[in-house]
């Protein structure tokens, strides 16, 4: 019976001190309940608002660094080819599927809010987590007049492009593969990304046909060179085949 | 007006009815489709990553198959046509054949046998293809050349990486062929099929002008 006294007095305590906490929040609502000053309240509202702000900033660096520690990746999904050039580049369809899946996961969204001033395109990536905390990068740049675009197409060009690097910049994703390409397309491009062919073997018989059809013209000791690996024994008897139809 | 057909569509009205003599109701649509792009003036571009690998990829699979058989043969640029037909083959080896490149979208579609390269080559009509290109450069052989080379992978996507990376396959194992002989009765057949498939798009022609006479 004496132990049931002593313990409900601690119970309360303990109760009392949670309602009353340590927080703005807990601070604000005690205050109210005691009766306090507007100026008091105001304080303490100024006050709980730049804990929560303070809060929201916190999650917002845990929450992307652990989004950076897994960045999304990044498919090269268009193949721009001419005049012997040859690369991949991410689209800004792809960047934002990738980036914003991986961003969702760790409660982040993002937009993009574009102006347009004396002939400059500004686009500001805007990345907002769920607690409130919001970051943004911006670009400028001028309408892309490359090509024979008109001159909508300069503008959305431009956009484009600026959305595309300002959602990587925002994110930290996929800036080791870039490389610059001095904003000519509307596109991140990336260097030349296909591994040299694996070079094989050739056995004994092949090697023979092989050797037959660079005697008759059909095939060249480059073109050998160039797919096969050739063994000392072989690369010797391609030279003295060469060396043979130099005379 | 005579159209002319291109190697690579004409299979489309080579097929018999089930019943008679004619053109096929697989022809007709064909057909169909090909009179209302001549009215209206348009055409169809149909697009895959299976047909963008074949484009993007054409020259890797010509080195293979020039690795394979100890050639140097180059792409042929030229295009040739008749009365009846246009086209431009892959390969012509002068005196020799006319090779047509295809390549393989993975390593699972890649036919490993000739038998399989024929029953592909027969059911997507490379054979007639073929027979157009042996008419136009007057060759009296036929190959279709299946090539197996790795996919860029921006076009492979999420699919399975080892089905796609294949550069340590042996180069003699990813190139199978399947040969034909020209046949002049066969050509004939593609020649009557043209005149019977003109006669349908003029008729067809006629009919959409007269439906949206003014």
């Amino acid at each position: 019976m004496s132990n049931e006294i002593i313990e409900m007095p601690q119970m309360q305590t303990a109760v009392s001190t949670q309602a009353v906490g340590s927080t703005p929040s807990d601070l604000l609502i005690h205050a109210m309940n005691s009766g306090a000053s507007i100026e008091q309240l105001e304080k303490l509202m100024d006050l709980k608002m730049r804990h929560e702000a303070n809060e929201a900033r916190k999650a917002y660096v845990q929450d992307m660094a652990q989004f950076k520690m897994n960045p999304p990746q990044i498919i090269k999904d268009k193949l721009v080819a001419f005049s012997g050039t040859r690369y991949t580049h991410a689209t800004l369809g792809a960047v934002t599927q990738a980036v914003a899946a991986g961003l969702a996961q760790h409660g982040f969204s993002h937009r993009w809010d574009t102006k347009q001033d004396a002939g400059q395109i500004t686009v500001e990536c805007i990345i907002t987590h769920r607690l409130g905390h919001s970051e943004s990068i911006s670009m400028t740049a001028r309408p892309d007049d490359s090509g024979k675009k008109n001159a909508i197409q300069q503008v959305a060009s431009t956009i484009t492009y600026l959305q595309r690097y300002t959602l990587m910049a925002a994110t930290g994703v996929a800036a080791m593969d870039e490389s610059d390409d001095d904003g000519h397309a509307a596109g991140a491009q990336t260097e030349p990304e296909r591994k040299p062919a694996q070079k094989h073997t050739l056995q004994g018989p092949q090697f023979d046909k092989a050797l037959l059809s660079i005697r008759s013209g059909q095939y060249t000791p480059e073109e050998m060179r160039g797919y096969y690996e050739l063994t000392t024994d072989q690369e010797t008897a391609l030279s003295d085949l060469v060396a043979e139809l130099a005379k | 007006m005579d159209f002319r057909f291109r190697a690579s569509g004409i299979w489309e009205i080579m097929g018999d009815p089930r019943t008679g003599t004619g053109l096929s109701q697989t022809a007709k649509t064909a057909l169909d489709s090909m009179a209302k792009e001549f009215v209206y003036g348009y055409c169809q571009i149909i697009d895959s990553k299976e047909m963008k690998k074949g484009t993007d990829c054409e020259d890797d699979s010509i080195a293979l198959l020039n690795a394979v058989l100890f050639t140097n043969y180059k792409k042929n640029e030229e295009k040739k046509k008749d009365e009846y037909f246009s086209g431009s083959c892959d390969l012509w080896v002068p005196g020799e054949r006319i090779r047509d490149i295809k390549t393989a979208w993975s390593l699972h579609s890649f036919p490993a046998t000739s038998d399989k390269v024929d029953q592909i080559a027969v059911k997507s009509g490379y054979d007639w293809q073929g027979r157009v290109y042996m008419r136009l450069w007057d060759e009296q052989a036929f190959s279709v050349d299946y090539c197996l080379v790795t996919t860029p992978p921006d076009l492979r996507r999420y699919e399975q990486k080892e089905l796609h990376e294949v550069d340590h396959i042996p180069p003699h194992l990813r190139v199978t062929s399947a040969h034909y002989k020209r046949d002049l009765s066969l050509e004939q057949k593609m020649v009557d099929k043209v005149g019977l498939a003109r006669e349908y798009l003029k008729d067809q022609v006629a009919r959409i002008n007269l439906d949206h006479k003014i």
